[in-house]
């Protein structure tokens, strides 16, 4: 009982994969891993076809049924050339790719050996059992690396097995045969399970690691090598919206909590943004960078209808961080966020041993300076969680309730923000 | 040996380790599936053996089989218990089969005409598949089981050779078609370690990294947040948001770019062994060193000093070639903080909590009141919590002179602002 326990454990410690339970862009990237992963496997076994026909030149000769001899002849000729084509299909976005060619070339095998097979039964009973034998292993070796994912290696073996059923039909039924087949078939099952699992985890791994340096977006399309990554956002001159978000208190709380206690506060807080980030810009778009108590948030515009749709996504999302912050945790008095947008120079960049996303210009300092003006209309209006955003921003939000004026004169003057006047939405504390 | 030799050599271990880790792990996970797969086929063989073998042979077969599924549940006890033997265990179960196949086939394994036939070609079949489904062990182990698994095939065979001797060569091509396939996982999975340690390497120490590896120990457990003694050094540049609004964001990149990979420099001639990690966002730079020592020893606080005097010498002569930047302050300050993975669970980095990074921020950020009561200079800032012999300062002030925020001496951690100003800059005005 035990025993069985631990073999669920296990198996499911290494083979249980829950691609649901990932974000959209996570799930993109796993499953564009498969698929790379699987032209790459093209190319092996393009390679590893020819070399198979070029060996059977000097096999058939001493294995095949002479009435077969000269069909298999002409039909290794007809592979060598077929083959190699395949080299000049392209690997992969078009609709006729390099794994489809695969498939293809993998089908031809399957039905050409099946016909072989038929052919050598009429001449010879006996030969069945040694021809099926091999058709088996070829069988199992066609299906275990069909380069696609779900259902098209079932359909692909489902095509084999009836292609092998109609060669031998009509012969008396082998039940031997039929057990051999059935432990093809399961160690066939069972490899493309590993093989998917190994690609799943490692396309997992790899995007997890990548994310540290580029969006979501990004990174869900550039299955690949890292520099990839670099090259697909390097940095351009790109709109985007801008969000800094700084804790008020955090200084006294560093001082007056265990840094163990304080992390499992910053750690529920991060939860929170990280679900609403996901929940409030779709596609990924965005990019987070953490300096202490401080939260840089760049919004992407792809996917989105309109610049201003990038603008009510910073800002719902910032409403909602300040409200639902609320319900978590009483050790943060205050938040102040700040929105900005405009050109910014973003992209990867950074030293060598330590690239990141991170955006240029004036726009992310206009954003951090905005979430300074909290503190001027702390000083004026008291203590709540505030959103402060300029009038380009404003106007963008044209219809969003709730917003005050705040009106910038001699002695209400932010450093480095001429601004006249800026807005404001805040949730008042309980 | 130099000190770039060295840093490669313990990179190159380091990529080495990390490798090894990652083919461990798919090691599990095939060694795993061939334990599922001896399963199967040692239940689906007790019925194919009564189809197909020799009465004699039938005891040997279901003795053999029992053995096989006996050996295959308890590589999963193993692995519980004793996971670095579970690959050499699943190793030495393949052994056994095969040699047993070899024995049978030697013997004479069934009768008749076409059991002779299916003989060879069953054999080919089950020492594919076992290939196939891949050894556990990693690239360089694999050449002894492939050796003596192609010697059995020959002893196998050598029986009747004149029969054999054809299967022989297709047995010979399968066992080149697996180990082609061993070559290839393994080659993906070097890789994708490859990537993914090139990722991690820029979000956590190299040291870190190095010693989670020693130990055997996943990098999330070895970066998960926990309490370690720290020197914390903050620097950023004056006036940033003024020439962030005058110079081209695309001069501002190369600027800061260049800033830090010379920064990156210093701290590998500085801190060869890698007990640092930095982080950065726009001109403000994070540095935390990390010590085993409790408290932070008195040697760790002066080469963070003389790291620190160093990036003032660097700045000053980056400054004259490229005219940025204007000014920079570095605040120095050393305690206990929670340093580890944390942020969104989206885009995780190493970071560290506690009042340790903000005393040291608060330092530098005393830089700007001391350039208005001693001049515009650029300085080094700790307080007297840090002074220790080896740690001569330039200048001290009390805190109350610089700043009459009655809560800045507890965030700084002492009452009295200890500085140093750059030697040249001292001498000019001696």
């Amino acid at each position: 009982m035990q025993l069985m326990v631990r073999i669920r454990q296990t198996a499911n410690a290494l083979f249980s994969f829950d691609l649901q339970k990932l974000s959209a862009p996570e799930r993109a990237y796993c499953l564009a891993s498969i698929k790379f992963y699987g032209v790459e496997l093209c190319g092996w076994a393009l390679a590893t076809g020819i070399g198979f026909h070029f060996f059977s030149f000097f096999l058939d000769p001493f294995v095949a049924e002479p009435v077969t001899k000269p069909f298999l002849f002409w039909f290794h000729v007809v592979q060598l050339v077929l083959i190699p084509l395949g080299f000049l299909v392209p690997k992969s976005g078009r609709r006729f790719d390099r794994p489809l060619y695969c498939a293809i070339i993998g089908g031809i095998n399957a039905a050409y050996y099946s016909f072989i097979i038929a052919m050598a039964c009429q001449s010879s009973g006996i030969i069945i059992l040694k021809s099926i034998s091999v058709v088996l292993a070829m069988h199992i070796i066609f299906t275990l690396f069909s380069p696609y994912h779900g259902l098209f290696p079932i359909a692909f073996g489902v095509f084999q097995w009836l292609s092998m059923t109609l060669a031998v039909w009509g012969l008396p039924y082998s039940p031997a045969l039929t057990l051999i087949y059935l432990m093809a078939i399961s160690c066939a099952v069972l490899f493309q399970k590993t093989v998917m699992i190994w690609t799943l985890r490692s396309a997992h791994m790899e995007f997890k690691c990548r994310i540290m340096l580029a969006p979501a977006h990004i990174v869900a399309a550039a299955v690949g090598h890292e520099h990839e990554i670099e090259e697909r956002f390097k940095p351009e001159r790109r709109n985007c919206v801008c969000i800094s978000v700084q804790w008020r208190n955090y200084d006294r709380l560093a001082l007056t909590m265990p840094p163990t206690k304080l992390a499992n506060v910053l750690a529920d807080y991060y939860d929170v943004a990280d679900k609403l980030l996901s929940e409030c810009i779709k596609g990924g778009a965005y990019y987070c960078d953490l300096m202490v108590d401080e939260m840089f948030i760049f919004v992407f515009e792809p996917d989105r209808r309109s610049e201003a749709q990038s603008y009510s996504d910073a800002v719902l999302f910032a409403r909602r961080l300040l409200r639902e912050r609320a319900g978590r945790s009483c050790a943060i008095a205050q938040i102040d966020v700040g929105i900005s947008g405009g050109e910014v120079l973003v992209g990867v960049m950074g030293p060598e041993g330590h690239k990141k996303t991170t955006g240029l210009g004036e726009v992310p300092g206009r954003a951090a300076r905005l979430k300074s003006a909290g503190l001027l209309i702390r000083d004026l209006h008291g203590d709540a969680d505030r959103l402060v955003v300029d009038a380009p921003v404003y106007r963008m939000l044209a219809g969003q309730s709730g917003f005050k004026a705040l009106r910038l004169d001699d002695e209400r003057k932010i450093k480095d923000l001429d601004d006249e006047i800026l807005y404001y939405w805040e949730r008042k504390a309980a | 040996m130099s000190r770039s030799k060295a840093q490669a050599a313990t990179l190159a271990e380091v990529e080495k380790l990390y490798i090894d880790m990652r083919q461990t792990e798919t090691g599990k996970l095939i060694a795993t599936a061939n334990a599922g797969f001896l399963i199967i086929y040692g239940v689906i063989g007790l019925g194919l053996d009564r189809v197909i073998a020799r009465p004699e042979n039938l005891w040997i077969m279901t003795t053999f089989r029992i053995v096989t599924i006996a050996l295959a549940l308890a590589f999963f006890e193993i692995d519980a218990r004793k996971p670095h033997l579970s690959a050499y265990w699943i190793t030495l179960l393949q052994f056994l089969v095969n040699a047993n196949f070899a024995y049978l086939l030697h013997d004479g394994f069934t009768e008749g005409p076409a059991a002779r036939a299916v003989i060879p070609g069953v054999c080919f079949m089950i020492h594919a598949l076992f290939f196939l489904v891949g050894s556990p062990l990693r690239p360089k182990q694999q050449w002894l089981p492939f050796c003596i698994n192609m010697l059995l095939a020959i002893l196998a065979c050598s029986s009747d050779l004149e029969r054999h001797s054809k299967f022989l060569g297709v047995v010979a091509a399968t066992f080149v078609f697996a180990i082609m396939f061993q070559l290839l996982l393994s080659h993906w999975t070097a890789r994708a370690a490859k990537n993914e340690l090139a990722t991690r390497l820029k979000v956590a120490p190299h040291e870190l990294v190095r010693r989670a590896l020693v130990r055997h120990e996943d990098l999330e457990i070895q970066l998960r947040p926990q309490l370690r003694w720290c020197v914390c050094l903050a620097s950023d540049w004056r006036g940033y948001q003024q020439i962030s609004r005058t110079e081209k964001p695309e001069r501002l990149a190369e600027a800061l770019t260049a800033y830090y990979d010379a920064c990156r420099e210093l701290l590998e001639t500085h801190f060869p062994t890698g007990n640092y990690f930095s982080d950065w966002i726009a001109d403000e730079l994070l540095i935390y060193f990390l010590t085993e020592k409790e408290p932070p020893d008195a040697e760790l606080c002066a080469q963070v000093i003389t790291f620190a005097r160093s990036l003032l010498e660097m700045k000053e002569a980056f400054a004259a070639k490229l005219g940025l930047p204007r000014g920079i302050d570095i605040g120095i300050a050393s305690g206990l903080a929670s340093i580890g993975l944390s942020g969104l669970a989206s885009n995780r980095k190493v970071i560290a909590v506690g009042d340790v990074p903000v005393r040291a921020r608060k330092m530098q950020g005393m830089g700007k009141a001391l350039r208005t009561a001693r001049g515009d200079q650029d300085r080094i800032i700790y307080s007297d919590a840090l002074l220790d012999e080896g740690i001569q300062p330039t200048g001290a002030l009390a805190l109350a002179e610089v700043v009459p925020d009655a809560a800045i001496p507890e965030v700084i951690g002492g009452e009295m602002l200890l500085f140093e100003e750059p030697r040249a800059s001292l001498a000019k005005a001696g």
